[in-house]
Order: C-alpha cells, then sequence, then structure tokens
C-alpha cells in the first residue's frame, strides 16, 4: 500500500530536508518546553513539593540551554554562509550547488560554535540562571 | 576547488559536502556530540568542585555518567532507527509524492530512479533528470523529519524518564548506604551488653524522599545534568 502527499506537503518535505542546525534545535527545544517540565511534575517518585521544585528547575533550564543554543546556531550558520560568501571556505568537489554547500558549511560552524559555548557560556549560565529563579520562586527553599 | 586550504578549512568544506547528501545524518551526530560535550562540561564541572567531599563527589559523576551514557546510547538507537525507517517508507514506495506517475510507485522503479539508473533514465525518464531530483530530496526530507521525530522522543520523553528513575534509584541506594552504616556502627560504652544489636534497614523501592533532604547540599546535584 503507497500513501501518497500534495504537491504542497511534497515541497514542505523537501524544504525540510535542508532544515537549519537552529531550526533543528527549535523544534526539539520547544517540544522539550512541554514534556520535560511535565516528566518531572508528574515524578511519582519523589513527594509533591520535590516534583514542584524539580519541575521548575527543568524548565527554566530547558528554556537557558534552548534561547542559547538557538541563538549561538544563528550567529554560527551565519558566519558559515558568509566564509563561503567570501571564499574563505571553498568546495572541494566541482559542480556543487553553492547554496547547498553553503548550508552545509553553515551547519559545521554551527556544531562547532555549540561546541564552544557548551564549555564556556552553558554551564555558568545555567548555573547562575537557577539561582536567580529558583531564589525568586522558592524563596527560603533553598541553600 | 581549492588545494590551498587550509587543513581545519579542508575538514569543514568536506564535512559540508557529507552534509548536502546525509543531512539527517549529520544533524544527528551533531546532537549527540554535544550531548556528550554537555555531558562532559557537567562532569567537569563537578570534578572541580572543591567544597564537594571525595565521596559525594566520585557518586555524583558515576551517577552523572551512567545516565548520561544510558540516555546518550537511547537517543542514538531512536534517532537513527527512525532515521532509517523514513528511509525505508520512500525506498518501499510507502510513501511518495502524489505528482509521481501510478506505474512508477513500486520499489524496484522507487530504486531505479533513486540510482539515476541508466536505462531507466533514457527509457522511462526519456532523459529528464526532474524525478531523480524529486524523489532524492523528497527521500532525504523523510529521513530528516524521522530523525528529527526520534530525537525528539529519545530527548524529551524517553531520557528525562530514565534519568528520574536512575537518580531514585542512586538515592534510594545512597539511603540505605547511609542507614545501613548509621545502624551497624560500633555501640556505645553506654549500652548495655546484653542488648543485641539492631538488624540492618532496608529501603523499600521507591522511597518517597522527604523535603528537606532534597536541600542538602549533596543531594540536588543530579537534577543539574544536561539530560534533565
Amino acid at each position: 500500500m503507497t500513501f501518497t502527499v500534495g504537491p504542497r506537503i511534497t515541497q514542505q518535505i523537501m524544504k525540510t530536508g535542508s532544515m537549519s542546525s537552529s531550526v533543528h534545535r527549535l523544534w526539539i527545544g520547544s517540544t522539550g518546553l512541554l514534556t520535560r517540565p511535565a516528566i518531572d511534575y508528574y515524578n511519582g517518585d519523589v513527594d509533591k513539593e520535590t516534583r514542584k521544585y524539580s519541575a521548575a528547575k527543568t524548565a527554566v533550564k530547558v528554556a537557558i540551554t534552548v534561547f542559547n543554543g538557538i541563538l549561538t546556531r544563528i550567529v554560527a550558520e551565519k558566519l558559515g554562509i558568509w566564509m563561503v560568501k567570501k571564499g574563505i571556505i571553498q568546495p572541494l568537489s566541482k559542480n556543487l550547488d553553492a547554496v547547498a554547500f553553503a548550508n552545509g558549511v553553515a551547519t559545521v560552524t554551527s556544531f562547532l560554535a555549540t561546541v564552544l559555548t557548551t564549555f564556556t557560556l552553558d554551564i555558568p549560565l545555567i548555573n547562575s540562571g537557577l539561582n536567580f529563579t529558583l531564589d525568586k520562586l522558592f524563596p527560603g527553599q533553598r541553600k | 576547488m581549492s588545494a590551498q586550504q587550509s587543513l581545519w578549512k579542508q575538514k569543514i568544506a568536506k564535512l559540508a559536502e557529507y552534509d548536502i547528501q546525509h543531512h539527517a545524518s549529520l544533524l544527528k551526530w551533531t546532537t549527540l556530540i554535544i550531548w556528550a560535550c554537555s555531558l562532559a562540561a557537567e562532569v567537569g564541572t563537578f570534578a572541580a568542585n572543591k567544597k564537594l567531599p571525595p565521596k559525594e563527589k566520585s557518586f555524583i559523576i558515576k551517577q552523572e555518567l551512567t545516565a548520561g551514557g544510558i540516555s546518550l546510547a537511547i537517543m542514538y538507537l531512536l534517532a537513527d532507527s527512525f532515521e532509517e525507517a523514513g528511509k525505508r517508507l520512500v525506498d518501499k514506495a510507502r510513501l511518495l509524492p502524489g505528482e509521481l506517475p501510478p506505474q512508477w510507485r513500486n520499489p524496484d522503479a522507487v530504486r531505479k530512479i533513486l540510482k539515476a539508473d541508466a536505462d531507466f533514465l533514457k527509457t522511462a525518464l526519456k532523459g529528464n533528470r526532474a524525478w531523480i531530483e524529486k524523489l532524492v530530496g523528497f527521500r532525504k526530507g523523510v529521513s530528516v523529519v524521522a530523525g528529527t521525530i526520534g530525537t525528539i522522543i529519545a530527548f524529551n520523553i524517553t531520557t528525562p524518564l530514565i534519568s528520574n528513575k536512575i537518580a531514585s534509584y542512586f538515592q534510594n541506594r545512597s539511603l540505605a548506604q547511609k542507614v545501613n552504616m548509621a545502624t551497624s556502627s560500633p555501640p556505645s560504652p553506654n549500652t548495655p551488653a546484653h542488648l543485641p544489636s539492631p538488624a540492618p534497614i532496608t529501603i523499600p523501592a521507591p522511597v518517597r524522599m522527604p523535603a528537606p533532604l532534597q536541600a542538602t547540599p549533596t543531594m540536588p546535584y543530579y537534577r543539574y545534568s544536561p539530560f534533565r
């Protein structure tokens, strides 16, 4: 049995084939903002107070990492495309689609930038963000 | 086409060319590597933390590595199997663009179009490569969509559930060890000699953690895991 899709959906699916790294992260992050705090909130292994605290903590953490991750990727993708346009990075093979190559470089530069910011920015941002938000949400409950 | 490019530029160009053909695969691998880096950064932070007692530090690092390792394995399996399933849907002619003529909606014709079979291109397609580009692009798109769905399920549903279970297991074990150590300590000189020493207490799982315990300096660290 064959399922067929119409021309508009076909176009959308083909467009998704070159989905940028930032959009990919946006999809994962936005669904994570809904599901991950909910999973912590309904965690049956801990008491109600801990669940609330844990869900808030997860929501804050996911929001920070998603925001930071998407921003880093967008900037790095633009940098990658700029490097191709300026001829700083050139294709190794002949007859390559220039736009597809630039998008490929953008994926690679966004990956490299994200690895760098994971080690340099993520942990301090998460720690300070968590301290600030959770002190506001649960005053006096944290040491 | 530049032979003068430095090595790092050549590596980036090579990866970018791989991305043109295998975008879903590169997205999957980069996501996995970023996760692994996130885990390494987290573990490194604990290892460098001088305020943590060595015993607690070792416990937290083990816990993080266990949860992280299992989560990474699950994420790879789910993302990879979804990506492959997406490709198979097109290869087996289960999901195709509606514009494709009915006589080509079978696995054999799809395989020939995707491989740009010379005979098929000459006879059936009459030299028109548009269908090849369309079907190759469609297959690539389906694999990216399927791989992203797999990643979302792994990242946002399976991993938090497993992390919660692992954290709860480690905490229960730690709590049971602490209680056992407290009860098996030597009797005080004031204890009458004829009284038997109490039996070790075992904690049945799952244990409902009392709220104050979560606020102690050693317990909440698992909450900072990159997999949560």
